[in-house]
Order: structure tokens, then sequence, then C-alpha cells
């Protein structure tokens, strides 16, 4: 089961990657054509600033949930560092079940935000409001899984395999 | 009660959980204490505002924009135009740091990208012209600060978003400061340069010179095109960051052929990551700031520091001092969003300029990137060179002063912050 679960979110991952990718060059594109757009040639885009934004909540959200899953979220390890390898592991444990925990509550909070969101035009695009939530429920579901698998894996004495992002072959 | 969560917030933080869930565990605890008066939906709501902000699309284009200028080549033209530029004197290879660092620093926002591209070649190099490794190691995390000062810096948009001003008026008002650290830290550099007898190289003719400048002039332009572009109103800072990726993309791929191609999704999905890691932290930033409000501790701070002084040089001074200890648990980012919410209603009751206000802050974090026990750039250099990190910590003291130096300068001397932003219209 571990397992399954394990190579079901490695290619859920390579997909997020790709996506994250895509999400930096369509920033790219958008803020290019802002600059188009004043100095030579109209754009038909209305408020390419309101895409921007919603295609920046989703960078964030979705590039977090792969930031923790390869360990890079920011921790201040002054204390951490020092502390003996058994209290250490309980501790990995601690702030793995309390991550989770807050994940389900933003999750859900962030689904009231979803269906509340989807009546509510956003200005100046053709998105609703329920866009920008929808990045932290995504988020919320992706980060979840990594948690519950690196909690199974730790329960069975292994760690997380290193992935490498979208490596060259 | 909500003061307590305060405390039990730095508390999860110093024990090793995640920063960002720390301020959220704690906003959540407060949300649940105050129990039907504040809805939960208020959590991810703040957070989705907290980055539902269009000046921070900057944030991964400059990452972006560095990247490719390291992995592209343009790092390494620029440390042999430096080379030729100042190769012949003593100690040669720490000013090529510096200088390497303060064209770099007109591109990329990030302190630990330039140490990282600086560090790889020239580290080795001073090591085998046997400079001590302490010294190799100090005078690239100096060189590297360079890059949050002098614009464009991922800090100063930060503190932007979260006092609302101008960034491209921060970015301005780093220049000076910006300036005048690079200045000192060369001086630093002659003078261990000269009591150790460190080698200079055989002096580069003006022909030799003027062939490492054409070499190196794609890069040499970048910084001028941004800083230009910027202050002559041709592009807003979003698009100066655009510009800078397109541009380093252009000489990447087609001039210097530095990557290729296939190497692209890699570059765009690390840059993307490494700009999550930093905006989640200011998602997180909504809804403990809406703690620190609650909790009322930036009135207790504002009324404990206005009854030592109300003079705001000495306030600064204070609250400088309590950022540079910050700074040896904290790193800059982190500290940057769970102090500001605090600190800057203090700065505007005392009519200290929130220009200045930035640019100090800034500062005086990014000192917290080199000074021991935490300074990331120690490490960093440590890792990237293969040395000790005990004596890269002793060298970097003369650094560290100097920097401290230009810190005081900057809160006794608002001018040398706000005569550049101010010639902004």
């Amino acid at each position: 089961m571990v397992d399954f679960l394990d190579k079901a979110l490695r290619a859920v991952e390579r997909g997020l990657e790709w996506l994250i990718a895509a999400l930096v060059v369509a920033l790219l594109v958008i803020v290019a054509s802002t600059f188009v757009d004043r100095h030579f040639v109209a754009l038909p885009m209305a408020a390419p600033d309101s895409y921007a934004r919603v295609i920046l909540v989703w960078l964030t959200f979705i590039g977090f949930a792969l930031a923790v899953k390869g360990g890079l979220n920011i921790r201040v390890d002054l204390i951490d560092s020092r502390l003996p390898s058994t209290v250490r592991r309980v501790l990995e444990y601690a702030f793995d079940l309390v991550m989770l925990g807050l994940t389900v509550m933003l999750g859900v909070n962030g689904w009231r935000l979803v269906v509340i969101g989807r009546d509510q035009e956003r200005l100046g695009t053709m998105m609703s409001e329920a866009w920008p939530s929808g990045a932290l429920f995504v988020s919320c579901i992706v980060l979840v899984l990594f948690l519950v698998l690196r909690i199974a894996l730790r329960f069975s004495g292994r760690e997380l395999p290193r992935h490498v992002p979208l490596e060259v072959e | 009660m909500l003061l307590l969560l305060f405390l039990a917030f730095m508390l999860a933080l110093l024990v090793g959980f995640d920063v960002g869930f720390s301020m959220i565990l704690s906003a959540w605890l407060g949300v649940e204490y105050r129990g039907d008066a504040v809805d939960s939906a208020m959590m991810p709501l703040s957070m989705i505002a907290g980055v539902d902000t269009y000046a921070l699309v900057q944030v991964p284009l400059f990452i972006l924009a560095g990247e490719l200028m390291n992995r592209g080549g343009l790092t390494m033209r620029l440390i042999d135009w430096a080379q030729a530029m100042v190769g012949r004197v003593k100690g040669s290879l720490g000013h090529v740091s510096i200088l390497t660092n303060l064209v770099m620093a007109g591109v990329s926002g990030s302190a630990v990208a330039d140490a990282v591209a600086t560090g790889k070649p020239l580290i080795p190099a001073m090591k085998r012209e046997k400079y001590g490794e302490g010294f190799a190691g100090a005078v690239i995390a100096a060189g590297a600060l360079l890059g949050p000062i002098i614009p464009p810096s991922i800090p100063m948009v930060v503190y932007a978003q979260l006092s609302s001003q101008s960034v491209v008026k921060l970015f301005m008002a780093g220049i000076v400061p910006g300036l005048l650290l690079a200045a000192g830290f060369m001086v630093v550099c002659s003078l261990v340069a000269r009591m150790r007898d460190y080698p200079s190289r055989a002096p580069v003719p003006w022909r030799g010179k003027a062939t490492a400048t054409g070499r190196a002039g794609w890069a040499l332009l970048m910084p001028v095109i941004i800083i230009g572009g910027i202050r002559f109103g041709l592009v807003t800072d979003t698009e100066a960051a655009a510009v800078a990726v397109i541009y380093s993309l252009f000489v990447s791929l087609v001039i210097y052929r530095g990557i290729s191609l296939r190497e692209l999704p890699k570059l765009l999905f690390e840059s993307g990551r490494s700009t999550a890691v930093i905006l989640f932290l200011l998602a997180a930033a909504g809804p403990f700031s809406w703690l620190v409000a609650e909790s009322q501790v930036s009135q207790t701070v504002v009324d404990t520091i206005q009854s030592w002084s109300t003079n705001p040089v000495i306030v600064l001074l204070i609250i400088n001092a309590f950022l540079l200890l910050v700074g040896c648990i904290i790193e800059p980012l982190p500290a940057m969003i769970i102090f500001l919410p605090v600190l800057i209603p203090l700065g505007a009751q005392l009519g200290i300029d929130p220009i200045q206000f930035g640019a100090v802050v800034v500062l005086n974090l990014m000192i917290g990137l080199m000074h021991p026990p935490i300074g990331l750039l120690l490490f960093v250099v440590s890792s990237v060179g293969k040395i000790r990190i005990g004596p890269v910590m002793w060298e970097i003291l003369p650094f560290l002063a100097w920097a401290i130096l230009v810190l005081i300068l900057t809160i006794v001397f608002p001018p040398l912050t706000l005569w550049l932003p101010a010639q902004i219209r």
C-alpha cells in the first residue's frame, strides 16, 4: 500500500513540477505582454495583472507542497540540530502530525472559500474568485498525501526516497 | 492569553517546526481561543490575500534571471573581466569577488545564489594562490551580501509588500549603502592582503582589458538595462524582472551558449519552487498579522521602546540592536515577516521615513546572513568551497564590522537612503 502510494505520488509530483515550470513561463509572458502593450501594440487582454496574481497564488501553494516534500521549507534548526537523535525523531513525527492537522483545517476552510468564490467574478477576467482559493485547496490535498506517505514510511522505518526534479535524461 | 500564543509561536519556531506553519499554528490557536467571534475561514482568506499581489510577480522572475545568469556563463565572464581590471592589485582575487558581486547584484536579488556562483570558481582559485581558506570564504560571503542590498532585491520587494511602500523607491534606497559596503569591503581586502602579503597577478595591458570587457559586455549591460530602465521609467519594477529574464535567456542560449533548451524546464521549476518557499512565508504572515494585532504585541513593544526614548535615531538604533540579535537565531526573510508587523507601526509613530526604515531593516537583516553563529552565507561558502566553518567565522569579522558601521551611518544620516528615491517622481 505504502509502495503504491509512493509510486502514485511520484507521478503526481512529476506532473506538478511541469505545472510549476509552466506557471513561471506564463508569468513571464504576461508581464512581458504588459510592456509590449504599453510601448508597442495594444493587446486584447483587459486585466493581465489579475491573471498574473492568480498564477502567482497557484505557484506559491503548489510549489510549497513540493518544497515540503523535498525538505526545502524554511525551519530554524538552531536547537533541533543539537538534540539527541531519538528526541529529533519524536519531534519529526510530531511536526508532521501537527502540519497534517493544520493542512486539513486549511483545506476544509479553503474549500468553503472555493464554494463561496464560485459565484464571485474576478474583476477584468473571465475567472471567478474560486480560482485562487482552488490553489490553496489543491495544494492542501497534495500536502496531505505527501505527509501521510512520509508518516507511513517513517513508521515502517524508511525515509522518503530522493527524487531529482525534471532531470535531463 | 494571546500574548502566550505569541510566545508559543516562538517556541515552535525555535524547536525547528516549519516557520510558515508555526505562524499558522499560533494564529489558528488564537482563532479558536476567540471562539465564534472570528470565522476560521479568515485563515485561508488572509493567506491567499498575502500573495495575491502583482508586485510579488517579480520575485520568481528575478530568481530565474539570477539562475540563468549563473548557469548561462554570464557570471564566469564577469569574473574574467574583474580579474583583468583589478588583477594587478595585491590580493586581487578578493577584489575580483567583490567587483563581480557588485555587478551581479544589479541583476540577482539573492545573496545565496551569488555566493554559490562566485564561490565555486573563486574559492578553489584563492586556495591555490595560498590565501587562507577562512579569508577565501569570508570575502565571498561579504561580496554576496551586496546581492539583496543593491537593486533588484527580493527582501525589498517583501518589505514593500508588508509596508505598502513603493518597490522602486526602496530599490533606489539600497544603492548608496550597497556601494558603501562594496567600497569598504575592498579596503578590508587591501589591508588583509598587505598584512599577509597575498599575491597579485601580472598587469593586463589595455588591449587585454578591452578584450575582457568586450567578452563580458552582454553581462555588464544587464544591470545598466535593469536599473537604468527602472530609474528612467522605461519599465516598471515588475517589467524590469521580465526584461532581465528575457535578456539573460537570450544571452545564455544564443550568445554565450552556456545552457541548452533541455535544461530550461528544470531551471524554471527550481526558480518556481524557490519562489514558493519565500512567498509561503508571506501567505502565512496574513493570519499571523491578525494574531499580532489581536494580541497587541505591537502596542506593547511601541509603548516599551517609547518609554526609553522618543528620539527617532535612538529608537532606530535600539530596533537595529534587537534585529542584529534576532539575526543570530532566525534567517532574514522569516525574521522580516515575523517582526515587521510589530516594528512598522513603531517607525510610523515616531515619524521615521518608511523608505529609510525599510532600507535600514533590510540592510540589518541581510547582515544577519553573514554573522555567526547561523549566518547562512557562512555555511553556503563553507559547503561550496569545502572549507571549515571556524576560520570563515573568524575572518568575516572585519567585513562584519564595516557592514555594521554602514548600518549605523544609514541610521544617523537619512540622506544616504533617501536622496536617490527623492529623485524619482
